[in-house]
């Protein structure tokens, strides 16, 4: 927390505010933001969180000062709230250009921008017909093989089967391939927070392809008439395979696939970090697997 | 290239190594500027958006988001210049450049900034030549450039692109200005054993000994020596001629000033390179 005494909060703000007709007005607000700030300090001190970001908000609010947003800042890190923290670090450096911590500020928005959060994957109530099986399935995570076919024991409180899997904060596409079916969802989480995403799918996709991608701006098709397969299971002959891929209007250099049937699913996923408004196809990160399912 | 390099002729492949080299392109990385000071409190979280959006990766929210703030500010007008800088949109980049320079006459880093705008303005044609096929080639000029979809800057001037797929064919001309972006897409379906192009402003079809020759065009001659005249005697001081194989295809390029001497011949020189894809339709 900003070492910071309430005083310096009255005398930076009276310090910003114009003379004569205003006069009375800021000292109101300064005295209210003062005693806000003073009660949000006592409250982190006997470690009370939420009053010191209730109180702290409230000064904010009543008188923005660069050290508030610090403190609120350091004290949404403390409760996990890192995506408001990222915000309110971001604010501070607004506030303060010339600010002498910046580069320690960049470093901490840096790390709490990259912290891990959860996904928690699971699927429908086993009423629904489309629930998946997800102990039959390969579990990929932006093309990453997170999980291979296994048991997946109920999970309390809720008691039921659900897999955890840590991520990079951000957008996801989790895709369940199993041997009768292929589920998909985009699921997103917040630094350090936790998401529920629900799989489901029609009981039975057959196929020898599973092409994913990291949006819905990529077609990919077979040869020039074909339809479309990402976020599809397709059926491929065995043998070596080159997809036509378009990004958005632009044509990509092909995707190489290879199927060898069986009891296996040929995978591929295609990722981009480029902005989607580039005037030609994305570099684009293709990742493969084969998926070999038990006879 | 290395699988492309497998598909075709060693001598193709060995000159596309060479028409590959880039030009230098514009930096990539952010360079953000702080607010300043003094900003109300909403335009102060407009500000603090614009950053979020920029560093998530929402470049046209980003710059939303800063014109909330308004573009009369100085490191707002950078920094929208800087995402247009980002978004390959040149002209726009150098336009809030230039009047983060008029808002900031004495910014410490003019001369930075003017040597970006003029590198900037410098910043050739961005080419794309794409299709729905696979295996194709691009030609510019009549040389090798690369396999389809190529990305590529050219150099101010005129330009004609060929691109030549197993069962395609794509013919385009272009004058290049810096800054300027062009996309060639092929959709043509074609066939034949033989591509002719030309540097020349001349676009017909001419017979000669038996023989229809069509320039921009793909089409089938019987295999073996051809040699023909550029569309009409007297017109080209030297013939063409070149080999048409007996698989896969051969392109003829005729170099040729863009006007052609209508007072006596004009020099031409003739390219013919032989290309075999993995399976070439007749």
């Amino acid at each position: 927390m900003k070492a910071l005494l309430a005083i310096a909060l009255c005398a930076g703000v009276a310090h910003a505010q114009p003379a004569k007709k205003t006069k009375l007005a800021p000292d109101k607000f300064t005295k209210a933001a003062s005693e806000a700030f003073t009660a949000a300090a006592t409250a982190d001190t006997n470690g009370d969180l939420r009053t010191a970001l209730g109180q702290y908000e409230k000064a904010h609010a009543i008188s923005p000062h660069p050290s508030t947003i610090y403190n609120i800042a350091d004290v949404q890190r403390r409760l996990s709230m890192l995506r408001q923290a990222i915000k309110s670090y971001e604010t501070y450096l607004v506030m303060v250009p010339d600010a002498k911590d910046r580069a320690e500020v960049e470093t901490l928005i840096d790390q709490l921008s990259k912290t891990p959060g959860t996904l928690i994957i699971h699927t429908t109530a086993a009423s629904d017909r489309d629930s998946v099986d997800l102990a039959a399935g390969f579990v990929l995570v932006d093309g990453e093989l997170k999980r291979r076919p296994g048991p997946v024991p109920p999970q309390q409180p809720r008691n039921r089967a659900e897999i955890s899997i840590q991520v990079p904060p951000g957008e996801h596409v989790v895709d369940l391939v199993t041997s009768l079916t292929y589920a998909t969802r985009e699921c997103d989480v917040d630094p350090g927070g936790q998401r529920f995403c629900e799989l489901e799918a029609e009981p039975r996709i057959d196929g020898t392809a599973v092409v994913s991608a990291i949006n819905r701006r990529f077609d990919v098709v077979q040869d020039r008439r074909g339809k479309d397969m990402v976020h599809k299971r397709v059926e491929l002959p065995a043998g070596k395979h080159r997809l036509l891929v378009k990004d958005r209007s632009y044509n990509c250099a092909p995707l190489p696939i290879e199927v060898t049937g069986g009891n296996s699913v040929a995978y591929a996923f295609i990722n981009t970090t480029e902005w989607d408004g580039l005037k030609r196809c994305r570099t684009l990160d293709i990742k493969q697997h084969r998926l070999q399912f038990e006879p | 290239m290395t699988r492309y390099c497998r598909d075709v002729r060693r001598f193709v492949c060995v000159s596309m190594l060479f028409a590959s080299v880039a030009f230098a392109a514009p930096p990539t990385k952010p360079v953000r500027k702080p607010a300043p000071a003094g900003l109300d409190a909403d335009t102060l979280a407009a500000f603090v958006d614009a950053v979020i959006e920029d560093k998530a990766g929402d470049l046209d929210a980003a710059i939303t988001r800063y014109q909330r703030v308004g573009k009369a500010i100085p490191n707002v007008a950078y920094n929208i210049a800087d995402l247009y800088r980002r978004m390959e949109d040149y002209e726009r980049a150098i336009e809030m450049y230039k009047k983060y320079l008029e808002l900031a006459p004495k910014a410490p880093d003019r001369a930075a900034v003017q040597k970006l705008i003029d590198q900037l303005a410098k910043t050739p044609m961005l080419l794309v030549v794409d299709g729905d096929d696979l295996d194709a080639v691009v030609f510019i000029d009549g040389k090798p450039a690369g396999p389809s979809p190529l990305v590529t800057r050219v150099a101010d001037g005129h330009h004609v692109v060929d691109r030549i797929g197993p069962g395609t064919y794509e013919h385009d001309s272009l004058t290049a200005k810096a800054m300027g972006y062009k996309h060639i897409t092929s959709y043509r379906e074609q066939t034949g054993n033989v591509v002719m192009s030309t540097s020349a402003s001349y676009g017909g079809s001419w017979n000669d000994g038996g023989k229809t020759f069509h320039m921009h065009d793909r089409f089938t001659l019987p295999p073996g020596r051809v040699d023909t005249v550029f569309f009409k005697p007297g017109q080209a001081c030297s013939p063409v001629s070149f080999e048409v194989p007996t698989d896969g295809l051969v392109y003829v390029f005729i170099e040729s000033p863009r006007d052609m001497n209508r007072d006596g011949c004009t020099p031409i020189k003739v390219h013919a390179q032989k290309i075999q894809f993995p399976a070439v339709k007749p």
